[in-house]
């Protein structure tokens, strides 16, 4: 309710309008507790994949083969692999396969896991029991194993059906969580008043659930990214990913072997590095997620 | 109390099962065979033993993959020639001389050959071997329709095949067939033990019998290990190395890794791998020269090479093959233009008729009627000259050369696609393989592959030119004559190739010191085979 101040006139001896202080937040407290150096190191690497084509020097497909497993240097920043490939221009355009593969996973995972867990917890007893004790029972089974099995059924990989793969085999456990978070608040007036309105599933899971759940399963998200992009570089190393001519951090990492037979270290550090470094500022992001959802009050 | 007691006794059991774990780890194998059961544990325990009293004097071989040992079905693996032995063998320079036969005669005006065979030669089960084995090896060859071999064209001169007597068989020709004698070093198969068997699924395939220097013991089809003991009842030297355990690795680091970790005593390396065992003390490398090659072959069951087979030969002007042995070789080999280029008959350097120029090709390429399309890739009538050829991913070096090629054909307009497969499958309709071939001995050996229908013409490979040529190379007397037909076929071939052909390869082995005896006389064969030529000789001192 606003008073309205125009009417009145206050008066008094030494009237000092109170201004409650309100201390500029200096940056280093706005930054304290952020993740902010995975944040500036992914939108670097990030920042490089998509502009790769300004950073690339060399074609990261041409076979440069006056120069073989040359060590980092002037010319290739980051060396060259058996075959005269450069290393500096394929981190980039390797990371764009690697990422979208990533992101694109993700998305597939929470598609399925939010809506799987939605109807399961909005459901009725027994069909929840049997929807999770399937989720369960998938999710027992070794993820690889079930990768392998899809990759195997699907042929030749293309980013598309590689993030198709895993995000199918991921959401397991994204529904279980979707599941319990829904059950704590299907019987919440707001949701029993839409649902007596007559309001579709659909608009009460995106009207209702999703917006109340989305902060408790952030974290989970966020780091789907992180397994995808492994995934992916496990099964490109096993040679069961990408196909060879399609780069990615994975791919080149499966030139591993024939590098430490080679003594050519840099082919498998560098894109190691771009690697690891990537998920583990995601998953620093997504820790954080998952703190900043612990310190609200609990949604009972 | 009693609780604290039984949970450290619980830690302790773990702490013991780790560590037992972990020796485990570094020996693959005896992990298998602990956890084969108590049951084999007795029946073993002798084994071991002796095991480990033999392994100073065991070879162990890093070879590519087998599913069968058999001389027929296998014409250019290492173990069928330790194992069998045949008519005639083959010596340091690759010329063929008497082996199972004491002598032979060739009669001119009967055009039959009669071989007296060694007396008191053994079957590795005990049997005699006689002259009827002789007889039933090569009448499986010449008339078994169900054989599926890829040598039978190498017989198809053969008229009868007679045992006069125990020891001595009579083969008729109907036609003179110059490279009958080295086609006689096949190794005989025995009777006793085939007879009315199917010679291409028979069990016998997996556990072989033949008279060689070497008898097989055991084959771990799960540990991917083939065992062989020397045949000490040999007719001629018997071997020093007591053993042979011939591991069935085909991926390449794989068997560099087992160089490098002592799982293996010598194995074939491409030539990268085997120049970082180069200058290293422990470590000897043996570099063979081989008739081998690598090629783009392509198959001619495809619609694509029906339609566009006169475009083979043009894409040699579009790849730099020096460049491919410069870097997948490492320099060990040299650039290919002939399938005969290192046999004493072939090396026509007229025949030499491509070079690598970009400009040659695309005026070659116009005359043929291609037309470069909005992305760069030639047509014609309507068809981009885009072409898939399979290549087994685990052959690292096949798959470099293959990819090389693929990126300098696209550079000129042209599309190969590398498909890379486990196993090579020839009938879902690839247009051709990334191949390798050899012909180190008599340069008839070309005929099965190169002449129409023959038997291991698997890419049906048809030139009326090539055809008549081949013919007069094998039916030839004469050297010279011989000779001639043999530079022309290579010129006839080269204008009109089915495959195209890139570079020669080293044969390059690594041993562990200790291993001696190698002979690299002898030119090797495809997969730098042949190695064991003299096996008898080697020695292995740890």
């Amino acid at each position: 309710m606003e008073v309205r101040s125009d009417g009145f006139r206050i008066v008094g001896a030494d009237y000092r309008q109170h201004v409650p202080e309100m201390k500029k937040q200096t940056f280093r407290q706005w930054i304290k507790g952020k993740p902010f150096i995975s944040i500036i190191l992914l939108v670097i690497i990030v920042g490089g994949c998509l502009f790769a084509e300004q950073l690339y020097n060399h074609d990261p497909s041409d076979f440069y083969l006056q120069n073989l497993n040359q060590v980092p240097g002037k010319e290739f920043y980051f060396g060259t692999d058996s075959l005269g490939r450069d290393i500096y221009s394929m981190i980039w355009y390797g990371g764009r396969a690697s990422i979208l593969i990533g992101l694109l996973s993700t998305v597939i995972i929470t598609v399925i896991g939010i809506t799987y867990g939605c109807v399961s917890g909005m459901c009725s007893e027994a069909i929840d029991a049997v929807m999770m004790r399937v989720a369960e029972l998938l999710n027992s089974i070794p993820s690889l194993l079930l990768v392998l099995l899809f990759v195997s059924v699907t042929g030749e990989q293309n980013i598309v059906k590689i993030s198709l793969v895993i995000g199918v085999t991921g959401w397991f456990g994204l529904a279980r969580i979707v599941r319990s978070e829904v059950r704590q608040i299907r019987s919440s007036d707001y949701v029993l008043a839409a649902r007596c309105m007559g309001s579709s599933f659909g608009h009460v899971m995106k009207k209702h659930l999703i917006p109340n759940f989305v902060s408790a399963i952030m974290f989970v998200v966020v780091s789907s990214i992180s397994t995808s992009m492994s995934m992916e570089s496990t099964l490109s190393f096993l040679g069961l990913g990408l196909p060879v001519d399609v780069v990615s951090w994975g791919s080149m990492l499966s030139l591993a072997n024939k590098a430490l037979l080679l003594n050519t270290w840099w082919v498998i550090i560098i894109p190691g590095l771009f690697l690891i470094t990537t998920l583990i500022c995601i998953t620093n992001i997504g820790n954080y997620f998952r703190k900043e959802t612990n310190k609200k009050p609990s949604n009972l | 109390m009693k609780r604290k007691a039984a949970s450290l006794l619980l830690a302790a059991a773990m702490v013991c099962t780790m560590l037992a774990g972990c020796g485990n780890s570094q020996g693959g194998e005896q992990k298998e065979a602990e956890t084969a059961g108590t049951a084999q544990e007795t029946e073993k325990d002798a084994e071991p033993a002796k095991d480990e009293s033999d392994l100073s004097n065991t070879l162990v071989y890093a070879g590519e993959s087998e599913d069968t040992i058999n001389p027929l079905l296998n014409n250019h693996d290492e173990l069928p020639s330790i194992i069998f032995s045949g008519l005639m063998k083959y010596d340091a320079n690759g010329a063929p001389v008497e082996d199972l036969a004491e002598s032979y005669e060739y009669d001119e005006g009967s055009m039959t050959y009669t071989f007296h065979l060694r007396e008191g030669v053994k079957w590795h089960d005990g049997e005699a071997f006689t002259a009827d084995d002789v007889v039933f090896t090569y009448e499986l060859l010449t008339k078994d329709e169900n054989l599926t071999a890829s040598i039978t064209s190498n017989y198809e001169d053969i008229k009868e095949v007679k045992a006069e007597d125990a020891e001595t068989v009579v083969i008729t020709m109907g036609q003179y067939n110059a490279a009958m004698l080295d086609n006689f070093t096949m190794g005989i198969l025995p009777k006793h033990l085939l007879e009315g068997e199917d010679i291409n699924t028979t069990p016998f395939n997996q556990k072989p019998v033949g008279t060689g220097r070497y008898k097989f013991v055991s084959w771990d089809t799960a540990g991917g290990s083939i065992t062989l003991e020397k045949n000490e009842d040999y007719y001629d030297k018997v071997p020093n190395i007591d053993r042979v355990v011939y591991k069935t690795v085909s991926v390449e680091s794989t068997k560099a890794t087992m160089l490098q970790s002592g799982e293996a005593d010598l194995a074939w390396l491409n030539a990268k791998y085997a120049d970082e065992f180069r200058g290293n003390d422990n470590y000897t490398n043996y570099d063979f020269k081989t008739a081998d090659y690598r090629s783009v072959s392509c198959d001619f069951r495809t619609d694509f090479w029906k339609e566009n087979g006169d475009s083979i030969g043009v894409l040699n002007y579009a790849i730099d093959k020096q460049s491919i042995v410069d870097s997948v070789l490492n320099g060990h080999g040299f650039t290919a233009y002939s399938p005969l280029q290192v046999n004493p008959y072939g090396g026509n350097e007229a025949a030499d008729i491509y070079s690598y120029d970009l400009d040659k090709f695309s005026e070659e390429m116009d005359k043929l009627g291609w037309k470069k399309g909005d992305d760069g890739i030639y047509e014609r009538n309507g068809q981009k000259f885009s072409f898939s050829i399979q290549v087994r991913d685990y052959e690292e070096e096949r798959v470099d050369i293959e990819n090389i090629v693929s990126q300098q054909l696209k550079k000129a307009g042209v599309e190969l696609k590398v498909e890379l497969v486990t196993k090579f499958d020839w009938e879902s309709g690839y247009n051709g393989f990334l191949a390798g071939f050899a012909s180190q001995f008599d340069p008839d050996g070309l005929y099965k592959q190169f002449v129409t229908d023959a038997s291991e013409n698997t890419m049906a490979y048809s030139n009326e030119k090539v055809d008549e040529l081949l013919k007069a190379g094998r039916h030839a007397k004469d050297p010279e004559e011989r000779k001639k037909a043999y530079q022309d076929f290579e010129v006839a071939y080269a204008e009109n190739p089915g495959q195209i052909l890139i570079a020669y390869l080293d044969g390059n082995y690594v041993a562990v010191k200790g291993v001696e005896g190698l002979d690299n006389t002898r030119i090797l064969g495809h997969h730098a085979v042949g190695v064991m030529w003299n096996i008898e000789e080697w020695t292995i001192s740890r």
